[in-house]
């Protein structure tokens, strides 16, 4: 792979006070995400995967180490500007979806256009469109509440992908979810992948159909990524 | 910038119950502040105009030693008691005024009417004592009734008319301490009165026992003294530009009756002023804590709904909502709640100030001033900015990676 890394990180470190006593999580965590590359990171729980997923999106910062996202640094960045690249570069799936509760399924999509420079009607037809394609075009007007947990999967993959992202981050995204919608959304995020080139750093705390697809798979251990061997994929992500 | 206009407007609707309370809250705070306000306008006016009336009327006399005197031959009759009848004004002997002395006072720029009046003190026909008797000029002057007697302070009878020299009014106690009624006749030295009127004037520096008309009483001093003055005055009914001038009406006055010469008001028109400040203070106090009560009710429902979207907030800032989108959203939910609820408010007002029964509004009527109308708005609005500006702060604060940890 001669292209540039969508995102790398080097000597990541995070840690939080609680009380009185410093709890190092990550202690200098190294990663290069090119793009169209299924990055899998397992660890148990509490081992710091969502903290490291919240620094690759640029939501919280490290304590020393840098994170270029399309080889711009976060930190040389206003939070205007990450919040720009965030909306346009990266897809964020949460592993509760994260749907706000009061809005219709159309209005949680179309949210995630609002510093887009698109009409007040353009952007309803995109959401409209894409939760059509989700075969949810039916269910536009529902609260999240009023749908399967499928159908609520798959409102969130919407607002996730709704802006092409190329870089998706998915913070156990199947660990609330019974194997068949654990894998319908797996399917949606791959067959995206796949056609946009896009990479997407998934990690999971060991229950992962996806697994066997990853290009690069990682162990969170003691604040750090230990590079994992597994069988050749079968098929990679890489279009 | 008009997303997040159409996402506060949607936030707005959506939350009906908070929006009514918040718009609720602002209403009351723009009406509050328009009633009370002219309410507290119409009753400062009323009570301004008592006192301003208080102050603008007095008495002038010019008192003297002695009964005996320069201008007035003072020659005892055999009717004639020296000792005790005389021209009195406030228990003193006093000077008799001169018609040209009135015109001069009536000249001054601080006086806007002068009458003429007579007091003269006179032995009692009923046993013992003197009684004071007032000669009013009834020719259509407005000053008497705010310093001796008004039509509206009589208690039985009718009030005496020009031309009516014979009928007297009488004072109720004095009425009552001789058993005199309406209709019922008084002998007061040569002549037999019918009383017109018992009448009850509160403490008025022109108060007599028994009130009749100037002509009248000249006509039974003549008969009590050998020679007189012709056409005699004793004092002068004042009625200054307010109570502000009193002080200089009465330098005028002093420079035409003499230095020696009296004004007299009632002595209670300050302290009155002053307490009533303090009554009117006393109610903007608490109006202004009711006021505020209800400006923090309001904001609190603002910034609490902040915190009620906590995760919300979160959630959107982690897909790539800015914190201006945030803090637009919140402001201009603010403003909604406190431009409506303001709005709404002095329109209430309104409503309210026309249903209430007329009589409480003075001479102005109903109408409301432009200020009060302006602070009936201004108040909700910028309360509702105050708690928007608070709010969006601590919404643009909110930790996305705490919120979405707690999630
Ligand atoms: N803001 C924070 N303050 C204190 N501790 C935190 C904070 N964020 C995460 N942690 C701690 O860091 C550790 C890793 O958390 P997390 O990344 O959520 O684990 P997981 O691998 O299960 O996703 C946990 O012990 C958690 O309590
Ligand atoms: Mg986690």
């Amino acid at each position: 792979m001669e292209n540039k890394p969508i995102l790398k990180c080097t000597n990541l470190t995070k840690s939080f006070r609680i009380r009185k006593s410093i709890i190092e999580i990550l202690k200098g965590v190294d990663l290069e995400v090119y793009p169209g590359e299924l990055i899998v990171i397992k660890g148990r729980s509490g081992e710091g995967k969502s903290v490291l997923q919240w620094l690759l999106s640029g939501i919280d910062a490290p304590d020393s180490g840098e994170i270029l996202i399309d080889g711009i640094p976060y930190n040389k960045l206003s939070s205007e500007e990450i919040a720009n690249v965030r909306r346009q570069k990266i897809g964020l799936v949460f592993q509760n979806f994260n749907l706000i509760p009061s809005w219709t399924a159309l209005e949680n999509v179309e949210s995630a256009l609002l510093n887009s420079n698109l009409s007040a009607v353009e952007k309803r037809e995109k959401a409209i469109t894409i939760l059509e394609n989700m075969d949810l075009g039916h269910r536009l007007d529902n609260l999240p509440l009023e749908l399967s947990v499928g159908q609520q999967q798959r409102v969130a993959l919407a607002r996730a992908l709704i802006n092409r992202p190329s870089l998706i981050i998915a913070d156990e995204p199947t660990g609330n979810v019974d194997d068949e919608t654990g894998n319908e959304m797996l399917n949606i995020l791959l067959s995206y992948v796949r056609e946009n080139n896009s990479a997407m750093v998934v990690t999971t705390h060991g229950h992962f159909t996806g697994i066997d697809l990853a290009d690069k798979l990682y162990l969170l251990k003691d604040g750090l990524l230990v590079p994992q061997t597994k069988g050749q994929p079968e098929v990679t992500a890489a279009g | 910038m008009r997303d997040s206009l159409r996402y506060a407007v949607k936030e707005v609707w959506r939350r009906k119950k908070r929006t009514a309370g918040a718009i609720l809250s602002y209403f009351f705070v723009g009406a509050i502040v328009v009633v009370v306000s002219s309410l507290a306008g119409v009753t400062r006016d009323t009570a301004q105009s008592v006192l301003w009336n208080v102050g603008a009327h007095s008495v002038a006399y010019s008192p003297r030693l002695t009964i005996y005197g320069c201008c007035i031959q003072t020659f005892a009759t055999d009717k004639y008691d020296p000792d005790r009848e005389g021209f009195v004004v406030n228990n003193a002997p006093t000077n008799i005024i001169s018609e040209e002395e009135i015109e001069l006072i009536r000249q001054s720029p601080y006086v806007l009417d002068a009458s003429p009046y007579l007091m003269f003190r006179i032995r009692s026909f009923l046993g013992s004592g003197e009684w004071l008797i007032g000669g009013i000029d009834l020719t259509g002057h407005d000053v008497y009734p705010y310093t001796v007697v008004a039509k509206s302070q009589v208690v039985e009878g009718e009030f005496i008319e020009h031309g009516e020299d014979n009928r007297i009014m009488v004072e109720d106690d004095f009425a009552g301490t001789y058993g005199l009624e309406v209709g019922s006749e008084l002998q007061i030295g040569d002549f037999a009165y019918e009383i017109a009127a018992i009448v009850n004037p509160p403490l008025r520096p022109g108060k007599a026992n028994i009130y009749m008309s100037l002509e009248g009483l000249r006509e039974l001093i003549e008969t009590r003294l050998d020679e007189i003055a012709e056409l005699p005055i004793n004092a002068v009914l004042i009625e200054s530009l307010g109570a502000r001038y009193h002080d200089q009406a009465h330098a005028d006055i002093a420079s035409i009756l003499g230095s020696s010469s009296r004004i007299t008001s009632y002595g209670c028109y300050q302290p009155s002023m002053m307490a009533m400040g303090i009554n009117d203070r006393t109610a903007w106090i608490i109006t202004g804590i009711v006021i505020l009560c209800m400006l923090l009710v309001a904001m609190k429902i603002q910034y609490s709904s902040v915190i009620q979207r906590r995760f919300d907030i979160g959630v959107l800032k982690a897909i790539g909502w800015r914190d201006e989108n945030v803090v637009i959203q919140v402001m201009t939910e603010a403003s909604i709640y406190g431009i409506t609820g303001g709005i709404a408010g002095v329109a209430g007002a309104f409503i309210l100030i026309h249903l209430l029964p007329g009589d409480l509004f003075g001479d102005g009527g109903r109408s409301v001033d432009n200020y009060v109308v302006f602070a009936g708005l201004l108040l909700p609005v910028a309360g509702g900015l105050l708690a928007g500006i608070l709010s969006a702060f601590r919404a643009a604060r909110l930790q996305t990676a705490d919120i979405l940890r707690k999630a």
